[in-house]
Formats: structure tokens, C-alpha cells, sequence
């Protein structure tokens, strides 16, 4: 997994080096993107029906259930009328997978669902409603266990919230006026992101056809990739806890306030952090995105922003896992790009539709059908999040904070209460190079019927030479 | 006042759905008022207690010249306990659901067949005895609903629908012991506009 990520984190890199810097205009600059003409794209192309994708989705869930029965020979794929039946009568329930299946492989297999219907000519809620409808194929009719509610809110709404990030991104790197081992690898680099349009792509003789005509929507997009040590301590002794090698990628596609209004994801905010050892490798994915947004230019070009946005969430080291996605309102207010000390900013207040946080106590709550229990607590919730950037000269200071409140719904009776405060200092030291000291302090408490309340603390600090594209 | 204003909020904010700046909506939907009657044949483990149900939907819906529509719908449901199921002195079972999904309609011609996928919450109120526990209070749970449909256009702004759906609504998923049925029922739908 870390393989693939980095390979698709550097081939992003090299579609943007150059472009918007972080800190400075991530949130801000002119809009320079591209939209092109729907009359152009329809014809190029077009539309198919939804029986399409919705069969692709079908086949693909059909061919991964093979595999599963015939090859792995995995239990719960040995499928049958009766099993289907079954799982019909029983409706819903929870599953007992880990926190990485859960929360993140489910998000990303929903992704290909998604760009199945979305490289099929359909917008953002069309391709949504087929990722839904692939995950309930596969939960009511693919597995012998009971069908997890928890596994089809994951699949289709990180599905979808992932999937469009990818299409977007592919579409950076997308240019059918290419040709030779340019356009293979041009083709290679955007079917790693999505792999659902890849098919499609194939299938459709899109990979092969050479055309002037720029068919893809694009955005300016900038960010800043860092190579550096931290040290996660266990508690908030600074003592503690054992040095890792690690990288971040953090990524803004779109400009926030440029735009008048907004279509899903025509501005996200990506922001990935992984380990070389000790710690797990993917330690946190963060994402989140506008669904719909309208831009007020108050003063002297300062602005605000009004908008509805989608959050995903992936974040685990030695001592805390957290999961989940969520959607709600934003508010955003730049200053003017003019001003010599610029601030940028965005708050959040969404509702959590599934969310997770490992728990002591969640294991005592086992799956009764399953006889296996999970080490996190799953549940709705909400979250707030705060987004901030301040740049003068060559200093930027970045301050972030999310909370989350998970209500058990499946595992230890109960609430989560958590917050990861995230505030680092950058210093631009030679052309695009730039040094960053990042704290991370992470606090959790856990208020339970049944059981003593736990309350704790830990930090992490890291030291980074970073690259701004 | 205040009451009626929010009905009144609430039965007009859907409309500007219609005025959504994508290239499917842009004045072109149709919206249609719903009143539904239906009954359900209870699946499973629900079904050894709770062997039927009927009820009733209004809702609010928006067809887009792209076949794909949205709806909105609350209403009663109210199950009849299995004659063979012991559980104690009238025992009642009923929901308030609130739901809103989409559709894919395949044809948009005076004959409209079609699929349709909604969720949302339902408040379930219970009041039954059961192996000596008693169950006596409201839950809010989520509800999912996934169907076929066929509506046929009787007159100008008058139209028929016969729906058969799979109900699975969550009561207790660790068991799990859902309401689980399947629902067919018939619609008049009120066009607002065309």
C-alpha cells in the first residue's frame, strides 16, 4: 500500500511542479482552470446508459466474489440462494473486519464503484447512487455474513468523496493529444488513481484515440511533499517515544474563493502522512471537499465563503485509530491577496455518518453472529474542524483542529470525545525548499455507561524539509 | 404560526431543487405531490412476531429530464402481531418513517417504470412483552429501502403508481433483529408542474 501510494503521490508532483504554493496561495489564487464545452464532451464522449455501469459494477462484484470463493477460498464467499435469502430476512447488521478494512479499504474499493458510473459520462450524485447501489449488491448478496451497514455507508459515501478526488486528479494527467510512451505512461499514472475509469477507458478506445480536443475539466492545483523524522510519544512526555522516518503530502486542488459557485469536489483539500517504520504506515488521510458553496467579496477584496463540504478521515499510530466520513456546513474568509500579511481560513461543523475510534473496552462487545469482536467503537457523531493558514513573507504558520464526537452504535456502550490539535511553522529557506516543525497533540476521552470514563494524551512532533510544487 | 411556516418551508424548499445550475435542471423538472397506500409482508426473524403491515406515504418528488429523480416521503406504518407470537396484552408495533433517496426512471412517456433506493430514519415506537422483558419505548433508527415501481400518467396532471420494495430497517443489528418485509403498494401522484 505505501508503494502505491507514494508512486501516486509523485506522479501528482510531476504534473504540478511548478505551480501554487502552499501557504501562500492554496487558498487563494486566480482561478486558472479549465472547463470545457459540454457540447464537445458529448459528442467525444457521450453519456451511456445506466444499465452500463451499474452491470460493470455487477461484474466487478461478481469476479472479486470468484476469486474470493475459488482462490482464496475465503469462508463467507461460498454463496448460495439460501445465503442470499438469509441475508435478506436479516437485514442489516454490523460487521467485525479491522479498522483499516473498515475505514479505509471499503472507502477506496466505493471509489471504483464511483468512477465506473462517473467515466461514464454522470455527475457526482448519479455515480454516487451507483457506488450505493454496488456496495448493497455486494453486502446482500456476495458475502454469507450479514450485510454491514457500517461497510455500505463507508463504500458509498467515502466511495464517492475518494472517487471524485480521483477522477479529478486523473484528469490532470490525462491528455488524449499526446501519443508514444508519454501517453502510455500518461495513461498508466491516471488509471493508478482509477483504475474504474481505466476500464472504461479501455473499453471505450479512449486509451489510443489521439485528439486536439481538451475533453477534461481541471483546476490549479499546488502543494507541498515533506521528508523528515517525528517521534510519537505515548502520554506528553517529550521523552518518550522512538524517532521514525516519514513523508507528507498535502495537496489543495481548486481555489476556494475564486469561484462564484461550486460543483462537488471543484475545490478539495488532500493530506496524507506516511511512516518508514515503527509506526503504521499510512498514519493519517485526510480529505475533504466542497459539495456546494457561494463567494462574498466584502471590503477590499477580502472574502467569504458559504458551503456545504464532505469529509473523509483516516488517522492511526501506535496509540489511537480514527475513522469516518462526514458532511456538513463551512465557512471561509481570505483576506485580500494583496495585503503584505495574509490569512486564510475555514471552519466546519458536519455530521458524522459512520465513524470509528479504537476503544480498551471495545473488544468485550463481541459480533454474536460472527463470535469475533473489533478493537474500536463505530457510530454517528459530529465534527468541527478548523483550517487555518497565516503567511508573511517567507513564514507561514498553519494552525489545524478537528474533534470528533462517535456515538456507539456498535461496541462499548457510550461516547468518544477526541481532538488532534495540528499547528507547524514553515520557513521558505531556498527556492521552492522550505524547513517545517509540526506538534501534533492528540486528546481522547471515552465517557462510558458500563465502564470508568478514560481520559488521555499524546503528542507527536515532526521536523520536515519539504518541497512546494 | 411558527408551525405553519416551517410546513410551509418545508413543502416549498424542495422546489429549488428544480433551480439547481446543472445542466439537467435548469427549469426543466417536474415536481409531483404523492399520497401512498401500502402493505408488508414481514421476512424473517421479524416475521415470527410481527407477521404484517400497512400504512401510508405523502411525499414530494422531482423528476429530471435525465430519468433521474429525487423523492421525499414520510408517513404511518403500523404491523400485526403473528397470531402464533406471545407477546402479552396488545401489543403494538408502529413506525414514522422519514426518507429521501433517488430514482432512475427508463422511460419518461405517459409509462414510467423505474428504480428507486431511499434511506433515511425512522422513529419506531413498540409496546409488547416479550420471553417476560418488556419492550416499551421509542428508538430512532435507519431505514433503507431499495425497489421497482412502474407510474402510468391517467390524466394531464394525474398519475397511478404500484411500487413492490425490500424494507430493511434497523431495530437491533448486533442480533441482528430487523424490520425487515416486503413492501407493494399503490400512488396517486399530484403533477405540480410539468
Amino acid at each position: 500500500m505505501m508503494k502505491r501510494t507514494a508512486t501516486a503521490l509523485l506522479v501528482i508532483l510531476a504534473c504540478h511542479t511548478g505551480q501554487a504554493q502552499y501557504g501562500k496561495g492554496r487558498l487563494a489564487d486566480a482561478d486558472t482552470g479549465f472547463t470545457p464545452s459540454r457540447t464537445l464532451v458529448d459528442s467525444l464522449n457521450p453519456r451511456k446508459s445506466p444499465l452500463i455501469p451499474i452491470g460493470e459494477v455487477i461484474g466487478m462484484n461478481l469476479a472479486l466474489g470468484a476469486v474470493n470463493c475459488y482462490v482464496t477460498g475465503s469462508s463467507w464467499a461460498k454463496l448460495s440462494f439460501k445465503s442470499i435469502g438469509k441475508n435478506f430476512e436479516s437485514g442489516w447488521a454490523t460487521d467485525a473486519d479491522g479498522l483499516v478494512t473498515n475505514m479505509f479499504d471499503h472507502p477506496f474499493h466505493g471509489s471504483i464503484y464511483y468512477n465506473l458510473a462517473r467515466s461514464s459520462g454522470y455527475d457526482y450524485w448519479a455515480s454516487f447512487g451507483v457506488a450505493a447501489v454496488g456496495s448493497w449488491q455486494w453486502e446482500y448478496f456476495m458475502e454469507t455474513e450479514h450485510p454491514a451497514l457500517n461497510d455500505w455507508v463507508m463504500t458509498s459515501m467515502g466511495g464517492a468523496l475518494i472517487g471524485e478526488t480521483f477522477y479529478r486528479l486523473s484528469s490532470l494527467i490525462l491528455d488524449e493529444s499526446t501519443d508514444g510512451i508519454e501517453r502510455v505512461w500518461r495513461e498508466i499514472g491516471a488509471g493508478i488513481f482509477n483504475p474504474g475509469r481505466l476500464i472504461n477507458r479501455l473499453l471505450n478506445g479512449q486509451t489510443w484515440r489521439v485528439t486536439s480536443a481538451k475533453l477534461y475539466e481541471t483546476a490549479p492545483g499546488g502543494g507541498l511533499l515533506a521528508f523528515g523524522v517525528n517521534k510519537v510519544a505515548e502520554g506528553v512526555n517529550l521523552k518518550h517515544g522512538g524517532k521514525n522516518g516519514m513523508m507528507t503530502f498535502d495537496y489543495t486542488y481548486g481555489r476556494l474563493f475564486e469561484k462564484h459557485s461550486y460543483k462537488p469536489l471543484d475545490f478539495f483539500h488532500l493530506y496524507a502522512a506516511v511512516n518508514f517504520s515503527r509506526q503504521p504506515a499510512l498514519g493519517q488521510l485526510r480529505l475533504y471537499g466542497i459539495l456546494y458553496g457561494k463567494n462574498w467579496t466584502v471590503g477590499d477584496n477580502s472574502r467569504f465563503l458559504l458551503g456545504v463540504f464532505q469529509h473523509y478521515d483516516y488517522l492511526e499510530n501506535n496509540v489511537y485509530q480514527i475513522g469516518g466520513v462526514s458532511v456538513g456546513l463551512g465557512i471561509g474568509y481570505r483576506t485580500s491577496p494583496a495585503n503584505p500579511i495574509r490569512f486564510a481560513g475555514t471552519l466546519h461543523g458536519s455530521l458524522i455518518l459512520m465513524g470509528a475510534a479504537n476503544s480498551d473496552y471495545a473488544p468485550e462487545y463481541k459480533v454474536k453472529f460472527l463470535d469475533s469482536a473489533r478493537t474500536f467503537n463505530m457510530g454517528p457523531g459530529a465534527q468541527a474542524k478548523l483550517d487555518a493558514a497565516l503567511t508573511w513573507s517567507w513564514v507561514s504558520f498553519y494552525v489545524g483542529y478537528t474533534t470528533w464526537w462517535i456515538h456507539t452504535w456498535a461496541g462499548a456502550p457510550g461516547d468518544e470525545l477526541i481532538g488532534i490539535w495540528t499547528p507547524r511553522l514553515q520557513l521558505d529557506v531556498y527556492g521552492p525548499w522550505s524547513l517545517g516543525a509540526e506538534y501534533l497533540l492528540y486528546h481522547r476521552m471515552g465517557k462510558y455507561k458500563l465502564f470508568p470514563d478514560k481520559s488521555f494524551r499524546n503528542n507527536e512532533r515532526r521536523l520536515t524539509l519539504g518541497y512546494t510544487f | 404560526m411558527r408551525t405553519s411556516k416551517l410546513l410551509l418551508f418545508l413543502l416549498i424548499a424542495p422546489s429549488f431543487l428544480c433551480a439547481q445550475p446543472s445542466s439537467d435542471a435548469v427549469g426543466n423538472c417536474q415536481s409531483y405531490l404523492t399520497v401512498q397506500g401500502f402493505r408488508i409482508s414481514s421476512l424473517g426473524v421479524f416475521r415470527e412476531d410481527w407477521k404484517e403491515g400497512s400504512g401510508g406515504y405523502v411525499g414530494y418528488g422531482l423528476i429530471y429530464p435525465s430519468q433521474w429523480g429525487l423523492a421525499f416521503q414520510t408517513g404511518y406504518i403500523s404491523f400485526r402481531k403473528n397470531p402464533g407470537a406471545n407477546l402479552g396484552a396488545d401489543p403494538s408495533f408502529a413506525i414514522i418513517p422519514f426518507m429521501a433517496g433517488g430514482r432512475y426512471y427508463f422511460l419518461l412517456g405517459p409509462v414510467r417504470p423505474y428504480l428507486l433506493a431511499m434511506s433515511g430514519l425512522n422513529v419506531v415506537s413498540r409496546k409488547y412483552v416479550k420471553d417476560g422483558v418488556g419492550f416499551d419505548a421509542s428508538l430512532v433508527k435507519v431505514n433503507t429501502q431499495i425497489g421497482v415501481g412502474l407510474q402510468i400518467g391517467l390524466f394531464s396532471n394525474v398519475a397511478i403508481e404500484l411500487a413492490g420494495k425490500y424494507n430493511s430497517h434497523n431495530l437491533d443489528v448486533s442480533t441482528p433483529y430487523n424490520i425487515t418485509g416486503i413492501e407493494y403498494g399503490v400512488a396517486f401522484n399530484w403533477v405540480l408542474r410539468k
